[in-house]
């Protein structure tokens, strides 16, 4: 399996990036989105985990990018807005799943239950 | 009342000495060779109570913790000094708790080298325990750097489980009593695997979990001037604990942090060494866990964040004399 993480809090991208690194998982990381944008176009990935709001795109043209690359790819989408338009902007885009920051690890656990599932 | 580890800090100011502060005293030799030296003591009331069937138990937690104790700095303890004084009532039962005790010594291949016997009003029970090392093998709570896992042995919350059965303020079904009962009083140490790991200089900083994961943790990064990441989702816990999860309900995620007398051991290492670790850890047939990751200390900032809170204060966090 292979993680990409697009996440401008240095915190939560850190522990995020430390937690797949433990996991044995392989991990990509960005704070800014054109960065993740090209890690996309060169890396297959199975899961992508993305903010909404970055600081140079939003996190809609990552999920619409991985798609057009990759349609398998698990999208989550990391967010503190839990509004329904939001979440619904980010399934039309192609999200599968919607997590609403503060999260637990044990969702994300859930997540790459999800995602090995797709891929088996 | 005066606080336990602030007494330990007066001792150890008061004599000047270098040999306080980790889980053995570490005693030069000569110039490559180190004696290793602990002590504990276990009094009846504050640390067991004492009935018709736990003596035998007791005997051999006692020697237990003594062992944690060396094996946690990388050493195969060899030898023991046994002090006991026990009160009249007591009589000739106190050979069943010198069974419990030689059942420990003989799996382990301790030799106890002596010790005193008096009669008390309680029991209590005092060990002293020695190993050799070299002393580049030895293993210091102070050692942990930035970006190392953070890994356990075993499961964690089986002791404290135990305990609540033994004081009657738990209640689940009979046939999972026994495994907790006897997890509270015999644990697996692992004897060869962790003195192994250190021979081979693969561990940076170690403890064994006596008072409690997050308090014992903490005396790591008191040492190392170091801060924790810890994934409570990934705290390993055994099949046995997730079965009463209905009858410990809110606490069951609680209870493995602050399970005391666990005997597992807490070790950080580079994430270079996973590999070779997992494959020794295998070889010698011992569950371990990476639970977290090492940080770079900050005298601003909480020593352990976990995923939904931060830990500042240790106090109430694990088992506190005079508290």
């Amino acid at each position: 399996m292979r993680v990409l993480i697009v996440e401008d809090e240095e915190d939560i991208k850190e522990i995020l990036n430390d937690y797949f690194e433990l996991l044995n998982i392989e991990v990509d990381s960005s704070s800014l989105g054109k960065v993740a944008l090209d890690f996309i176009e060169k890396n297959r990935y199975n899961l992508i985990l993305t903010d909404l709001k970055l600081p140079d795109i939003s996190g809609y043209e990552i999920i619409k990018k991985a798609k057009e690359v990759n349609p398998n790819v698990c999208i989550c989408v990391l967010s503190g807005f839990t509004d329904d338009n939001t979440k619904n902007i980010a399934k039309n885009a192609g999200a599968d799943i919607f997590i609403e920051k503060p999260f637990s690890f044990s969702k994300i656990e859930e997540v790459i239950n999800k995602c090995n599932d797709r891929w088996i | 009342m005066i606080d336990e580890f602030k007494l330990i800090n007066f001792i150890k100011n008061k004599f000047h000495s270098n040999f306080i502060g980790d889980d053995a005293a570490v005693i030069p030799i000569n110039n490559s060779d180190v004696l290793i030296i602990s002590s504990d003591i276990l009094i009846e009331k504050v640390h067991f109570f004492v009935n018709e069937k736990n003596l035998s138990f007791i005997g051999s937690k006692a020697l237990i913790s003594n062992i944690s104790d060396i094996v946690a700095m990388g050493v195969e303890p060899k030898l023991f000094f046994l002090n006991i004084g026990f009160p009249k009532n007591i009589g000739e039962k106190i050979k069943i708790l010198i069974d419990g005790l030689y059942s420990i010594a003989k799996k382990y291949n301790i030799q106890i080298g002596g010790g005193d016997i008096s009669k008390s009003e309680k029991l209590i029970i005092s060990i002293s325990i020695i190993g050799f090392s070299k002393k580049e093998n030895i293993v210091y709570r102070s050692g942990a750097l930035h970006g190392d896992d953070i890994w356990i042995t075993g499961y964690l919350g089986d002791s404290e489980v135990g305990l609540r059965i033994i004081k009657e303020e738990l209640n689940i079904p009979d046939k999972l009593k026994e495994y907790f009962i006897e997890k509270h009083y015999i644990k697996e140490i692992h004897f060869e695997f962790i003195p192994f790991l250190a021979f081979r200089h693969l561990i940076n900083s170690m403890i064994d979990v006596s008072d409690g994961f997050l308090q014992d943790l903490s005396h790591i990064l008191t040492k190392s001037n170091k801060r924790a990441f810890i994934y409570d989702s990934l705290i390993p816990v055994s099949t046995f604990y997730k079965k009463i999860k209905k009858f410990i309900s809110k606490d069951y995620k609680k209870i493995p942090f602050i399970s005391g007398e666990e005997y597992e051991i807490i070790f950080t290492a580079s994430p270079e060494n996973r590999k070779d670790i997992e494959n020794i850890a295998k070889n010698f047939n011992v569950p371990i866990t990476r639970i977290g990751k090492i940080k770079e200390g900050n005298n601003n900032k909480a020593l352990i964040e976990m995923e939904n809170f931060k830990i500042e204060n240790f106090s109430t966090l694990g088992y506190k004399h005079f508290h």
